[in-house]
């Protein structure tokens, strides 16, 4: 009877949610607290999870079959609550519950308010149906009925028009990912002849022989389509920018969860992508891509909420990165890091746009105190350059010893290695900014603050890593799979190294000279990158004017072939 | 056939036969037209029952439960027009046609043998022929110039079904495949419509001739057995050729019914690529997709046609931003829109699904086609949803006029009431209960 219990994880969400909707229609009062018809069952989903978190590591998970039979779906179990599951619940139910929380006073007053909880509450609940599912087909319903949750949300306003055209696109990528990952179900069937993940794995362990490579490559290829539209991945993440116009809790929750079932899913599947090496470089190559232009993007926007999102889009193309490389569990905890710290920035933000509306005269400058750009210091600098250039050296000889990370063996780690040390160094500009890190004296603190901190982050993803993937035998193959060589890996881990000890030359340089250092070719091809990554790599200019549009019009004149059609009454 | 049926069955199928009694005796007395429609509701009912425990009904055994679910599409599609008839449509014999092929295709239906699905398919087709006679004589020209077309399909049709012998042949399926093209093939709208614009008989219309022919069609075809052709890719090309060929009509639509024909015509088309893999699978998926079609068609077509009528204009761009003013509208033509767009729930999921399996069991090309087929119906279907509720509104009606406008009829309420309930009932029950396909 206990293990039913799990039922009502997804259950008590979408049950409130329900009933809500209900409520709403029928009554026309409009009482602001039965907003809790919602929140409040979430919230007994996260504590649920959280007991059966425990109850999951010493017990092992709890599986459900289907009670009744459908056309076209075979197996057992349906629904599994297992670690992955249990992890992915958490993350969802925990933020799901902070956005309601913060929606209730955030959007008290506009119109449609219970209808926006109601959403929420079924959205949450769709969410963890399709963390728990074992079966692809149901996965694909539920990753569907999440596309239409989300395009619901995101036009919760359907006066403004800006938010509705950003659900219309974001509901047309997904469905381009949906297509993606049907003809991946079709290869599936073809190959395995079910659609049962765990049926699958235990093929592929068992007798890999009668898989074929090739059609593996393609059914992964097409599941990772399905996860770089949902995950906003290069370049079908055009949809992720404009989904700003949305209210601010719709964004958090989808940057802290929506956005985060790509990389479920190539958890989920995991074993398939291992088993087809050439996916998981093209994985990692997609993810090197997109990180690159998220970041790069992010760095030119003016807009908080938009930085934000290519932010995410980035932190969405290092987790695909570390799929590529085998690093799936680190993936999965990057996203669940990632999902908390974005939920806290948009919801923040959403606080900082309000009091920036209410306070003109944000941030405060005066005309007799006019703004000027601070003259450079050497001393400023150093400790920051110190610290982001020696601070590699720290974490990896770090993991090493402390944590027992064998680089050689997982280069997906060093990726996330590689990822700590951009975030400590951020975090070390941002202090400066901040005007903590003057000097050695007061840096010396702080940098043995953040030593600290990622040793624990790493020890911690590392202790994540035999959590969800406890046999190592698994966990080499991933490695094994996703392993681009060191003739290869090297390289790159150098290029990247030396590009970012030079940009701190060229800034030192620039700084102690006071003039620019580089030639002048080299700042002309500089602004142009700037306004390339300004206009958004203008991909989707291309896309919507060069070849949609052309099509459409083309399309159109074929009118001509059906006489009597051109007067409308 | 019919008649070797049991008296209980007879009394059960005698039942719509009530409605137009009861609709003279509640239009007398001003009643609603819930009591008018009660005979046939009650019909409903007992086929429901009749589904959903005919395991333990002993009448049922024999009931093939695909049958059962066919005479509900399609009587169902009928009854959700019914109560939207404007009053001086109902001095045509149209609404006393209705129940009775409502009773006798139900009843040809139960024999659940070959030759009932014989006089099953050949009274649909009649039916279409009779109903077109009778709307073209109330509405005088109105079929004029596509009406020999669709006859001439009817007839071939018909006589290719009356001889075993060519119906168990591949040019046997060749004819009845160009008959189907026939009866299917929408004449450019304005040509049949030139001389009548009355919103009864759109409605009408549109129940005849978009919604009834998906499950038309696939009821003659059924009639071939399957194990005299060999599978081959060329015959489920033709379903995907024509699908892409409805996509493009409905594409370059001006008019709401012309869209709906245009979708027809490729939901018909992915239909036809799952039945002539001639595998059970695609059999199954082409039934699934026969009984919801007509349902979704009659749930969004009978949405747009009520604000067609109240903003008077039939064109996408005139009602563009209408969309959201009348609220039963907007939930009623969403849920047949979600239908359109294949989502889940209340999308056919399953059925659409197997009838893919079907279809890249045959060639993976082709199914392929037909999953970025489904895509571009989704982006058409979405992009005139947006179009209809936020787009910007070309005439805005005057406060009295919009408060007239928002408020729903009674018989309006009960037509997309009863199209939504059996668009979902046949949804839940074709999910859990096909398998009478194979």
């Amino acid at each position: 009877m206990q293990n039913e219990l799990a039922l009502l994880i997804p259950g008590l969400p979408i049950l409130g949610g329900a009933v809500l909707f209900v409520a709403e229609w029928l009554s026309s009062g409009r009482s602001p607290r039965r907003a809790f018809l919602s929140l409040v069952p979430t919230a007994m989903a996260f504590l649920l999870g959280l007991w059966f978190l425990v109850r999951i590591v010493s017990r092992g998970p709890v599986a459900f079959g289907l009670p009744i039979s459908l056309s076209g779906l075979s197996g057992h179990p349906f629904w599994e609550l297992d670690r992955l599951s249990v992890i992915m619940s958490l993350l969802i139910t925990g933020v799901s519950t902070v956005v309601q929380t913060y929606s209730l006073r955030y959007l008290l007053g506009e119109p449609n308010y219970g209808r926006f909880f109601a959403l929420i509450g079924i959205e949450t609940g769709v969410l963890l149906l399709l963390v728990t599912s074992q079966n692809l087909l149901l996965l694909f319903l539920f990753w569907q009925l999440m596309s239409l949750g989300l395009s619901l949300l995101m036009s919760h306003n359907r006066f403004r028009i800006r938010s509705v055209m950003a659900s219309h696109k974001t509901f047309v990528i997904h469905r381009l990912g949906d297509g993606f990952f049907l003809v991946a179900l079709l290869l599936g069937e073809h190959l395995f002849h079910t659609l049962d993940i765990g049926r699958m794995a235990s093929i592929l362990r068992d007798t890999p022989e009668l898989v074929p490579q090739g059609s593996l490559v393609a059914m992964t290829l097409c599941l990772f389509v399905g996860c770089m539209a949902k995950s906003a991945q290069f370049p079908l993440h055009v949809w992720l920018p404009d989904t700003m116009e949305t209210p601010t809790p719709v964004s958090a929750l989808m940057h802290a969860g929506i956005v985060n079932v790509g990389g479920y899913l190539m958890n989920r599947t995991s074993l398939l992508f291992s088993h087809s090496p050439l996916t998981m470089h093209a994985v990692f190559l997609v993810g090197f891509a997109t990180a690159l232009f998220g970041s790069s993007t992010m760095l030119t926007q003016s807009d908080v909420k938009r930085k934000l999102g290519f932010s995410t889009m980035g932190q969405m193309g290092y987790m695909t990165m570390e799929c590529g490389l085998g690093a799936f569990s680190l993936a999965v905890f990057h996203l669940i890091a990632h999902g908390i710290f974005k939920a806290t920035l948009f919801l923040e933000s959403g606080m900082g746009i309000h009091i920036a509306r209410l306070e003109p005269e944000l941030p405060k400058r005066t005309a007799t105190e006019p703004r000027t750009p601070e003259a450079f210091r050497l001393s400023r600098v150093l400790p920051v350059a110190f610290v982001t250039l020696v601070l590699p050296l720290v974490i990896l000889l770090g993991a090493h010893q402390l944590a027992g990370i064998h680089l050689s063996r997982e280069e997906g780690t060093v990726v996330f290695l590689f990822f700590s040390w951009v975030t400590v160094s951020q975090v070390a500009i941002s202090l400066t900014r901040a005007r903590l890190f003057d000097s050695f004296a007061a840096a010396v603190p702080w940098t043995a603050f953040l030593v600290a901190f990622v040793f624990v982050y790493i020890k911690a993803a590392h202790l994540f890593n035999i959590f969800l993937y406890p046999d190592p035998e698994t966990r080499a193959l991933f490695f094994a799979s996703g392993g681009v060589g060191w003739v290869l890996f090297t390289p790159i881990v150098l290029l990247i190294t030396i590009l970012i000890i030079a940009g701190w030359g060229v800034a030192l340089l620039r700084g102690l000279r006071g003039e620019l250092v580089l030639p002048a070719w080299l700042l002309s091809r500089q602004e142009a990158l700037y306004l390339f990554f300004l206009n958004r790599g203008t991909l989707e200019f291309f896309v919507l004017h060069r070849l949609i549009d052309p099509v459409d019009r083309l399309v159109c004149r074929l009118r001509v072939l059906f006489p009597g059609r051109g007067t409308a009454r | 056939m019919i008649f070797s049926l049991p008296i209980p069955v007879f009394l059960f199928l005698f039942l719509p036969f009530l409605f137009p009694a009861t609709r003279a005796l509640s239009s007398k007395r001003g009643g609603s037209s819930f009591w008018a429609l009660s005979p046939v509701f009650l019909f409903f009912v007992l086929l429901l029952l009749l589904l959903i425990f005919h395991s333990s009904c002993a009448l049922c055994q024999s009931l093939p439960r695909e049958g059962l679910l066919l005479s509900l599409a399609l009587a169902a599609t009928f009854l959700a027009f019914f109560p939207s008839l404007p009053l001086e449509e109902r001095r045509s014999p149209a609404p006393f046609l209705m129940p009775a092929v409502l009773s006798l295709g139900t009843g040809a239906f139960l024999q659940g043998s070959q030759p009932g699905v014989l006089a099953g398919a050949s009274l649909l087709a009649l039916w279409l022929l009779v109903s077109a006679l009778v709307l073209g004589g109330a509405y005088p020209g109105a079929y004029q110039k596509f009406f020999p077309v669709r006859l001439g399909g009817a007839v071939l049709a018909l006589g290719i079904l009356s001889f075993p012998v060519v119906r168990q042949s591949l040019t046997g399926l060749l004819l009845l495949l160009a008959a189907a093209i026939l009866l299917l093939l929408p004449a450019p709208f304005p040509r049949r419509t030139e001389t009548v614009l009355s919103p009864g008989f759109l409605r009408a219309d549109q129940a005849l001739f978009v919604c009834l022919p998906p499950l038309l069609i696939f009821h003659i075809l059924r009639a071939i057995p399957p194990e005299v052709i060999s599978p081959a890719p060329l015959f489920p090309a033709l379903g995907i050729l024509l699908a892409l060929t409805g996509l493009l009509y409905a594409k370059i639509s001006l008019f709401v019914e012309e869209m709906a024909e245009g979708l027809t015509v490729a939901g018909t088309g992915f239909l036809l690529a799952g039945f002539l893999t001639f595998r059970p699978e695609g059999r199954e998926g082409a039934l699934f997709m026969a009984l919801l079609l007509p349902l979704s068609t009659a749930l969004s077509g009978l949405s747009l046609s009520f604000l067609s009528q109240r903003f008077r204009n039939r064109t996408f761009q005139g009602l563009a931003g209408q969309g959201t003013g009348v609220e039963p509208l907007r939930l009623a033509y969403l849920f047949g829109a979600f239908q359109g767009m294949s989502l889940p729930v209340v999308g056919g999921f399953l059925g659409e699904w197997i009838l893919l399996r079907a279809v890249s069991d045959s060639s993976l090309i082709l199914s392929i086609l037909a999953v970025a087929g489904i895509f571009l119906v989704f982006v058409l279907v979405l992009g005139r949803t947006v179009e209809l509720f936020s787009g910007e509104p070309v005439q805005r009606l005057s406060e009295p006029d919009m408060r007239l406008a928002s408020e729903i009829l009674p018989s309006e309420g009960w037509s997309l009431w009863l199209a939504s309930t059996f668009l979902l009932a046949i949804d839940l029950l074709g999910t859990f209960g096909l398998g009478g396909g194979k």
